[in-house]
């Protein structure tokens, strides 16, 4: 966006701020982003296309007699309309539990933009796919090799009637690479990707290959899973997942609305004491990083649980005012990025550790079912049996269930490393029952 | 207004060096309501305009999205020029049997658009009142929207179309809570042409808000290996998720280890089975005049008397693969590129009778109504929103938390009976693929199968 635009596009956003104050409003929010990316993709061993995506989004909110109205659009020109729109709506719209935006507020500056990562052209992004697809082909000609990237940069702009003027610009790289192994009627999918906002060492296409092709391997011979209760090493990824009940759990709305399992726990134990769960925006260049939240409240590290026990909810501005909370900066009452303990072994320790069990690098079917209570049933897709502390193959039609706050709440170990940039770790949970076509 | 947009397309893509190209423009108007517990939670309405530029050159794609026709000059220029830098070899998209230019407007019987948003909102406020005063029920979710999109297309082959395509669905979820056990049971009700359509739906909400109360009282369903009868919603997600999905031709077209294991005339199923994806079928929510490459919808087997007859396709992955294209080139939203998806899928009528297809099973599972599923080729997992024990040939008690998994090819292979009770699915709902979610229908009669992985507890081992 040029200068002489982006004064133009402020000034008009403050003038419909101050009409619909005028107009009876007791506050207002605009929400303005702007970006561009490009992006490119190998399928069957060949580039196959590439191409570009530029697209801007405004919202008008505005408040009036408590009720709130929202109106989105992407023609500027069109804004005077949205405006009136928004304030129409207001008068039948949605019950808010404020009545003004709050003044802006100190806050945490967290990086978020690249120029490294915006200068990345169409041509690096497709060599270095190149490089991944050739590599993951070279493994063996019949696979069927998928690959591709992204860089996207963006502009965003928040302005409320408290005097919010947030301004931010964001760059993101993400590159990926893996495909399919089909022998006879079984298909085996097998990938890795990794992105981030800055461009730095984790820009690896070598290490997306050896990924790739280290599950490919792993999955070379297709053994039985037992029935039964058995343990599991989990995937930073699923453990990610079956901490949803808790994830989902702390948010405030849920909370309130009375949809959370967690609703008289805080100051209690809900899990494991191993786990130690912190909310983190302020990490440079990670996905979640974030220095105000939707409404203009500054963002805030928090521990959400500290040695098992659950120590707060999450709040956004409309939620606190409704239950008389303090904000915390969390849109949606949402965590914004989920960090975890780590434990004393390596994960590699931990999986020798099993006798029999399994290891869960990812599921099929997961969140389909009625999982707020924390029952959940799930089909392992990729998984591998572990016996006598090694990988003996790879396990198929085999589905995992239980309640999810019941298992992590005891026998839980932590693998002590990442697999970076993620910060959550790996983790063996006992007693998961184990259905298969062996049964 | 229409005129100047038919114009200014077709002469965006007259001239050009590549070997082809199309432009897809769209106008969209969406409104949202939505009552949780005794809040009316939000009312949102968006309005957004924009587009797609794709070009082809010596079987290369670029694609450019862009926001205003003011850029679409320069959308071209630049799709073009993507086209090139990767195209290498021969374009080879399928032909059309006839070069479509049309304009098709909705006719509305009650269009949404009209409708006060205090109307809407007194409506679902009266569903909600249903579900959050029944027994047991500690919150409740209830949605609605409106959508009406005009979509513009043109392509280097001449090929012109505007097609309205609205829509208006409502989603009644209730969550019933007793002390940390919490379950949720949903119904919904979509309509492609009158927002009355949604009017009258109270028995809807009363059986929401009394199925997640009775899952309060049902135990979790026993896990193993079983004969299974799915209901028809239960059935046709079945179908769409563990077939439909690998009968898109996208995930065919460049690898030739799936295209042998998909190859047409292959025995898929018994002879009793037939599956069919319509997208021409009057009135359904998949269904359009027009895919989004101009291509008209039609009817199309994938399986017949137990053999896989076609695939699904775009123009790209009809001319790779020397068929026909079948109308199933579809775009999920204003920026997307088309890609294959499905349209109405389902499972043609059998003969057999409902009540006798649990006869002969001793211990199995009746799987009924959708949470949802998943595919990757082969491997299949589905939930149900609620089941019942069979035992001795009897449907017995209610049971929850019900997950199927299976491979396909041996799944349809068990399957031994067909019902003659055909049911579409008309709820609200999505398919997603790629990053992308259309509107679909599915359905079909009961079937039964043997030898179903079922998720649920185990025994523990000693």
């Amino acid at each position: 966006m040029n200068d002489t635009l982006h004064k133009t596009m402020k000034d008009t956003f403050a003038g419909g701020i101050d009409r619909a104050i005028k107009a009876g409003a007791s506050g207002a929010k605009i929400s303005f982003s702007q970006s561009e990316s490009i992006s490119c993709h190998f399928s069957g061993g060949r580039l196959r296309s590439t191409g570009s995506n530029r697209g801007l989004g405004y919202s008008v909110h505005v408040i009036i007699d408590g009720k709130m109205g929202s109106v989105s659009a992407n023609d500027i020109d069109d804004f005077d309309h949205v405006l009136n729109r928004a304030m129409e709506m207001a008068r039948v719209g949605s019950a808010v539990h404020f009545t003004t935006y709050p003044e802006p507020q100190d806050h945490v500056d967290v990086k978020t933009y690249c120029p490294r990562t915006e200068a990345i052209t169409r041509q690096e992004l497709i060599d270095a796919c190149q490089v991944i697809n050739d590599g993951v082909q070279r493994h063996s000609r019949s696979l069927y090799v998928e690959a591709g990237g992204a860089r996207s940069v963006s502009q965003s702009l928040l302005m409320t009637s408290g005097g919010v003027c947030h301004e931010v610009k964001s760059t993101h790289w993400g590159l990926f690479g893996g495909g399919q192994r089909t022998e006879g009627t079984d298909i085996l999918h097998f990938g890795a990707g990794r992105g981030w906002k800055q461009l730095n060492e984790l820009w690896d296409p070598e290490y997306i290959i050896d990924r790739a092709l280290h599950d490919l391997t792993l999955a070379d011979c297709i053994v039985s899973a037992p029935a039964g209760e058995l343990s599991l090493l989990l995937d930073p990824g699923v453990l990610s997942a079956f901490l949803s009940p808790v994830t989902d759990g702390v948010n405030g709305r849920t909370v309130a609305m009375g949809g959370s399992p967690l609703a008289d726990e805080i100051g209690e134990r809900i899990l494991d004491p191993v786990f130690t769960i912190t909310d983190n925006p302020h990490r440079d260049f990670s996905g979640s990083a974030a220095s105000v939240d939707g409404d203009g409240i500054p963002t805030a590290r928090h521990v959400v649980a500290d040695g098992g026990v659950l120590k707060m909810f999450l709040y956004d501005l409309d939620t606190a005012s409704m239950v008389g909370a303090k904000p915390t900066g969390s849109n949606g009452c949402n965590l914004h990025g989920m960090e975890i303990s780590t434990g004393k072994k390596k994960h590699e320790d931990l999986l020798s550790s099993i006798d029999e069990g399994l290891y869960v690098k990812g599921m099929l079917g997961f969140g389909q079912g009625n999982i707020a209570s924390g029952d959940f049933s799930a089909n392992v897709s990729p998984g591998y049996l572990i016996h006598g502390g090694e990988i003996v193959g790879r396990v198929k039609d085999t589905m995992i269930s239980g309640n999810l706050l019941g298992l992590m709440k005891q026998d839980v170990q932590l693998s002590s490393d990442y697999d970076e940039p993620g910060r959550i770790p790996w983790a063996i949970i006992e007693g998961v029952s184990v259905s298969s076509s062996a049964d | 207004m229409d005129s100047s947009v038919k114009d200014r397309l077709l002469q965006a893509v007259g001239k050009n060096s590549v070997d082809y190209l199309d432009v897809r423009y769209e106008i969209s108007d969406l409104t949202r309501i939505h009552y949780q517990r005794d809040e009316l939670e939000g009312m949102s309405s968006n309005r957004s305009t924009g587009g797609i530029v794709r070009a082809c050159h010596k079987g290369g794609w670029g694609q450019m999205t862009f926001d205003s026709l003011s850029d679409l000059t320069r959308a071209v220029e630049e799709a073009c020029q993507c086209s090139r830098m990767v195209g290498h070899k021969r374009t080879k998209l399928a032909k059309v049997d006839e070069i479509v230019d049309a304009e098709i407007a909705a006719t509305m019987k009650r269009d949404p658009r009209g409708v006060p948003l205090a109307e809407k909102a007194k409506l679902l406020a009266d569903y909600n009142a249903i579900i959050i005063g029944a027994d047991h029920i500690e919150s409740s979710d209830v949605s609605y929207m409106d959508q009406f999109r005009t979509v513009y297309f043109a392509s280097s082959r001449g090929a012109y179309f505007r097609e309205d395509r609205p829509t208006c669905a409502m989603s009644l979820v209730a969550t019933a809570r007793d002390g940390s056990l919490v379950q949720r049971a949903s119904e919904g009700k979509r309509s492609k042409d009158d927002f009355d359509a949604l009017k009258g739906q109270e028995h809807l909400a009363a059986r929401a808000a009394k199925r997640a109360g009775d899952l309060l009282k049902a135990p979790v369903c026993p896990g193993g290996k079983f004969s299974v009868v799915l209901d028809p919603e239960m059935a046709g997600v079945f179908i769409h998720e563990a077939f439909g999905h690998l009968s898109e031709a996208d995930h065919l077209e460049y690898n030739k280890k799936l295209r042998r294991l998909m190859h047409v005339g292959r025995k898929v199923g018994p002879e009793i089975l037939n599956v069919v994806d319509d997208g021409a079928w009057a009135g359904k929510a998949g269904t359009h005049a027009f895919d989004d490459e101009g291509t008209p919808t039609r009817r199309n087997y994938l399986i017949k008397k137990g053999k896989l007859v076609g695939h699904l396709h775009t123009l790209g992955t009809a001319g790779k693969m020397k068929a026909k294209p079948t109308g199933n080139a579809r775009a999920g939203g204003v920026k997307n590129a088309p890609i294959v998806r499905m349209t109405n899928t389902y499972i043609e009528a059998g003969s057999a009778k409902t009540k006798e297809m649990f006869g002969g099973i001793d211990k199995g599972i009746y799987a009924c109504g959708m949470w949802g599923g998943n595919t990757q080729m082969e491997m299949f997992t589905f939930s149900a929103a609620h089941g019942y024990l069979i035992e001795n040939g009897e449907v017995g008690p209610l049971v929850r938390d019900v997950m199927l998994a299976g491979n396909v090819f041996q799944t349809l292979h068990a399957i031994d009976a067909i019902g003659d009770d055909l049911t579409i699915c008309e709820r609200g709902g999505q398919c997603g693929k790629g990053g992308q979610g259309v509107l679909v229908t599915l359905g079909s009669p009961h079937i039964r199968i043997r030898d179903v992985v079922v998720g649920g507890r185990q025994q523990r081992r000693r």
